[in-house]
């Protein structure tokens, strides 16, 4: 069965070309818009790996990297945060939140599905 | 004056020497030189004044030296002179250094009378020194007799009070200049021993002022010091934020871009056509909502710019929103919205910046086209309401939650949330919109749309006010300036809306020149406002300074008050009313009010209401002269202000006029005092102002309200008490409010008070409440006719009316009966439905000019 990705951000462009993206690899994406639904999913049906805004409304993407790591079913899943936010103290803060990657916008879907097959620990294609 | 002709007189008037030491020049021909050291015994046989005793001098020289304010020790000073020597006619006259002159500052053992011809009198620096000149090398006191035709022709000089001797003692600063000087009247010259106290305590208010000045330095400096480190932190925190924010919303489609187009590049090949397109559409919408938000910035940035700018372009808003209407009706009807325009039939004028104003309508039509989904209405309305402009633009949208209502106008906020996210709005466009607006003097505001949507309200004044202009200090802050000019905008209005007049203006005080300056008006001509100043005394408002009491003038021409106003241009109606802004018992500033709308002479209970205006305007004043830098502090005073500006724009009416009379008469009768009196006119002008909180849904609602929403109609008394307690200087008006819903039998709300408790003022707001609602027509049923209403009332005495009060209460009703029924008739006659939706009686256009989708 395909590996599952949990692509969280209130952006629809941007759950667009993630899936988009993904799905070239064969990745299969579910997407959430805000950071409850995030954590209601990933609990529900642990992904193999979700790529998390920060800016969300309600829960941020902190508090769910956090939460996600604290629960059993969910804390070896690999995060990558996915945000503008690009000061020194806001990777800090992920890096607290046990992120395994922090990406900033603007990103460059080619390189973050290299990232994302590293975490995955898939072959690289090239 | 020149010397040889001050020699002259005292050649020509055989001249008694009253001075045993003859010193040189001017001394020996000033009679009455007298010092320490050149006393005289008095000629005419009266009584000496005495001389106190040491503790009392000592007392008093302490309590002189250590007052804390300029004012204190001069009426401090003339005070102990008075009482403790016995002396009448005394007048400290202070100099003033700019304009040459030894102003008259306070005043004790005089009557009122002189009091006023006295302190219109300034005294020539130079006139006073060719009188002292040489004379302070032998001694600081001088002494006049009744009968020395020189001083007493220069009456200015001695303020001569008839047939008495004059003593004059000077005080001087510790460089010996003279700071002003000490007269009082008495028939005998002073024992030597009287006179070298009063020289003592004169001496000792000297002190008091040098340390009252250093003081008032201090404090400025102190307050100075605090201000400019609260601001830095205040502008480092807001350029944080704006610099975080300005990146966030413009990465947020540029990310978008550099994905698609990073995808479309490498995969293009691949891709099927509609994958393309969709790319391509995304790329296109991205880009443009960058535009977007630079477009935005700059008008910020070019607004910003131009903030300072004064505006008084004449523009018709009638003719702005049709042409921006009819510029974004392809947008609007793109996106499948029906969009529509009504005004009234003729131009409407307001003051202020074309480029502006479009921006204004631009914004809120785009933001109704961006939140209103396909198939929704948008609807923009223009009518003039008293003394403003009101523009209101209102969608079936999406709508905004409650809580959040209020933040839109803060820049780059956006209510969270995807759906609000998708459509492209940048936080921007209502922010410039409320800056505007406040630049105009005018008010913007956001509510529940009729239908779900919002409604957004925009009320520009329609004739001009206009702010004293001061010439440009590189030192002065020009946010600084601007909020002070907005709040003097501010207050401006609230006085003319809730007095209901066309000429309103606010003077205040400037303390350096000692004169009174017309700083906003409305319905003044701008170089009446820019150039005006009156001296103590001078005219109406000059008088109301100096007293310290409010002047009502009926009727201007058959005043004999004023007689020498007659012909002043300003007064274009013959009534007129001037109260004065007290703080700490001295007059501030001065609000003028003139022609009324009705054409009516002003009376009593306007001044009463113009009183309690004034009352919390000086507080409100004092606030912001504390406050100046700390803009959150600064913003809970202006929300204060604007919460008694919505009572008077939003509520007043005619009918509520009337019964706001008839409450306050009915309070008289009753016995209450003039402060109780002053208390419930302004309640009963403000008394659910509460209700502005509550959403008008509930307030439109036809059906039976659910308990909860009849609890969130209950708590109107609590927040009406809560929004006017910021400016409360007493906790009166707040009780009135709070309790105008109780019962006499206990059944009311909030606290359930029953009969006496239940303060006099609530019970008569109640009545009023209840009687004028009931003569108006509500959602849920239609106007009481005044017979039946007065019907209903009386079954209600003892359990909810007061037994004492309603009796009264309805005398004045009947009294004015027919009265009433000719002010409710146009109302209920009119357009019944259209009052309680706000909605307009005519439309403009719904032919070309505007386009009107959907019609």
């Amino acid at each position: 069965m395909s590996k599952s990705i949990l692509v969280v951000d209130d952006e629809m462009y941007i759950v667009n070309i993630l899936d988009f993206t993904l799905a070239t690899e064969g990745l299969r994406v579910i997407t959430a818009a805000n950071g409850e639904e995030a954590l209601r999913q990933a609990i529900e049906n642990p992904p193999d790996l979700v790529i998390l805004d920060v800016m969300m409304p309600k829960i941020d993407g902190f508090e769910v990297c956090r939460a996600l790591k604290a629960k059993d079913e969910t804390k070896d899943v690999p995060v990558i945060l996915l945000t503008a936010k690009d000061r020194d103290s806001d990777r800090e803060k992920g890096r607290e939140a046990g992120a395994d990657l922090y990406v900033t916008k603007p990103f460059s879907p080619t390189r973050l599905l290299e990232d994302v097959r590293s975490l995955l620990q898939m072959p690289t294609v090239d | 004056m020149s010397f040889v002709h001050l020699a002259g007189f005292y050649d020509t008037l055989g001249l008694v020497v009253i001075g045993a030491v003859v010193v040189v020049g001017l001394v020996s021909r000033a009679r009455g030189v007298w010092s320490r050291n050149t006393y005289l015994a008095g000629t005419d046989g009266e009584p000496r004044l005495r001389p106190v005793d040491e503790a009392t001098l000592a007392d008093t020289m302490l309590g002189l030296t250590t007052a804390t304010e300029q004012g204190a020790v001069l009426n401090g000073l003339a005070r102990d002179v008075h009482e403790h020597f016995g002396l009448a006619g005394v007048v400290v006259r202070v100099r003033n250094t700019r304009a040459r002159i030894f102003e008259a500052r306070a005043f004790a053992g005089l009557d009122p009378e002189d009091v006023a011809r006295v302190s219109t009198f300034d005294v020539p620096v130079e006139d006073f020194e060719e009188l002292t000149r040489g004379a302070s090398v032998v001694g600081r006191c001088f002494f006049v007799p009744a009968d020395d035709p020189h001083w007493s022709d220069h009456v200015g000089m001695v303020d001569s009070v008839a047939g008495d001797g004059v003593l004059v003692v000077p005080f001087h600063d510790e460089r010996e200049e003279t700071l002003g000087y000490l007269r009082a009247s008495t028939r005998s010259d002073p024992d030597v021993r009287v006179a070298a106290q009063i020289r003592m305590l004169v001496a000792a208010a000297a002190s008091g002022l040098a340390s009252a000045r250093l003081r008032s330095m201090l404090e400025r400096r102190e307050l100075e010091y605090a201000i400019v480190s609260e601001r830095l932190r205040e502008a480092h925190g807001l350029r944080d934020n704006f610099v975080a924010n300005v990146s966030h919303e413009l990465r947020t489609p540029l990310t978008s871009v550099k994905a698609y187009a990073e995808t479309l590049a490498r995969g293009i090949d691949d891709m099927d056509a509609a994958t393309r397109r969709e790319f391509v559409g995304v790329i296109e919408h991205e880009a443009a909502r960058l535009d977007q938000i630079f477009d935005d910035l700059l008008d910020v940035a070019h607004l910003e710019g131009r903030a300072r700018r004064v505006v008084h372009d004449r523009i018709d808003l009638r003719d702005l929103a049709r042409t921006v209407a009819s510029d974004q009706h392809d947008d609007l009807v793109g996106a499948g919205l029906d969009l529509r325009v009504y005004g009234p039939e003729s131009p409407v004028y307001v003051q202020g910046d074309a480029d502006g104003l479009r921006q204004v309508l631009y914004h809120l039509l785009d933001n109704a086209r961006k939140f209103t989904p396909e198939g929704g209405r948008v609807r923009v309305e223009l009518h003039e309401d008293g003394g403003s402009a009101v523009v209101t633009v209102e969608d079936t949208g999406i709508g905004i939650p409650e809580p959040e209502r209020h933040r839109v106008f803060e820049r780059f906020y956006q209510v969270d949330g995807s759906a609000t996210r998708s459509v492209g709005g940048q936080g921007l466009g209502l922010a410039l919109c409320h800056d505007v607006v406040g630049w105009h003097h005018g008010r913007i505001r956001i509510e529940e749309g009729a239908e779900g949507g919002v409604r957004i309200v925009v009320q520009l004044p329609l004739r001009g006010l206009v702010v004293r202009q001061v010439a440009d200090d590189p030192a002065a802050d020009p946010a600084e300036r601007m909020q002070w000019e907005s709040f003097l905008g501010l207050a401006t209005h609230l006085v003319s809306e809730l007095t209901r007049t066309r000429v309103a203006s606010v003077m205040l005080v400037d303390e350096l020149y000692s004169v009174l300056r017309i700083e906003a008006a409305v319905g003044l001509d701008e170089d009446v406002v820019q150039n005006t100043m009156v001296g103590p005394g001078e005219g109406v408002a000059g008088q109301v300074w100096e007293r310290g009491e409010s002047v009502l003038a009926p009727d201007l021409d058959e005043d004999v008050r004023f007689s020498g106003l007659r012909d002043d241009v300003n007064y274009e109606r013959r009534s007129l009313l001037s109260v004065p802004l007290l703080w700490q018992g001295r007059t501030v500033g001065v609000l003028n009010v003139n022609v009324k709308h009705d054409g009516s002479a002003f009376d009593d209970d306007d001044r009463l209401l113009l009183e309690a205006l004034a009352e919390r305007l000086v507080v409100a004043l004092d606030r912001f002269e504390r406050f100046r830098a700390g803009f959150q502090r600064l913003a809970a005073v202006e929300s204060g202000v604007r919460a008694m500006l919505d009572v008077g724009r939003e509520r007043q009416s005619a009918i509520r006029e009337l019964f706001a009379k008839v409450g306050v008469t009915t309070g008289r009768r009753l016995g209450l005092d003039e402060e109780q009196l002053r208390s419930l006119a302004y309640a009963l002008r403000t008394y659910d102002v509460g209700l502005n909180e509550i959403s008008g849904r509930i307030l439109r609602k036809v059906t039976p309200l659910s308990r909860d929403e009849r609890q969130r109609i209950e708590e109107h008394v609590r927040l009406g008490a809560e929004l006017v307690a910021d400016l409360e200087p007493s906790p009166q008006v707040r009780k009135l409010i709070l309790h105008h819903h109780e019962n006499v039998d206990g059944s009311g709300y909030p606290d359930g008070l029953r009969g006496e408790a239940i303060p006099v003022g609530a019970r008569i707001v109640r009545l009023v409440d209840v009687l004028s609602a009931l003569l108006q027509d509500r959602p849920f049923r239609s106007a009481v006719p005044l017979g039946p209403a007065i019907g209903l009332v009386e079954e209600g005495v003892g359990q909810a009316y007061c037994p004492r009060v309603t009796p009264v209460f309805l005398e004045v009703v009947d009294e004015n009966a027919s009265r009433i029924r000719e002010v409710l008739a146009p109302v209920t006659a009119e357009s019944p439905a259209e009052i309680e939706l706000q909605l307009p009686t005519a439309a403009v256009e719904t032919g070309s000019p505007t386009r009107n989708g959907g019609s």
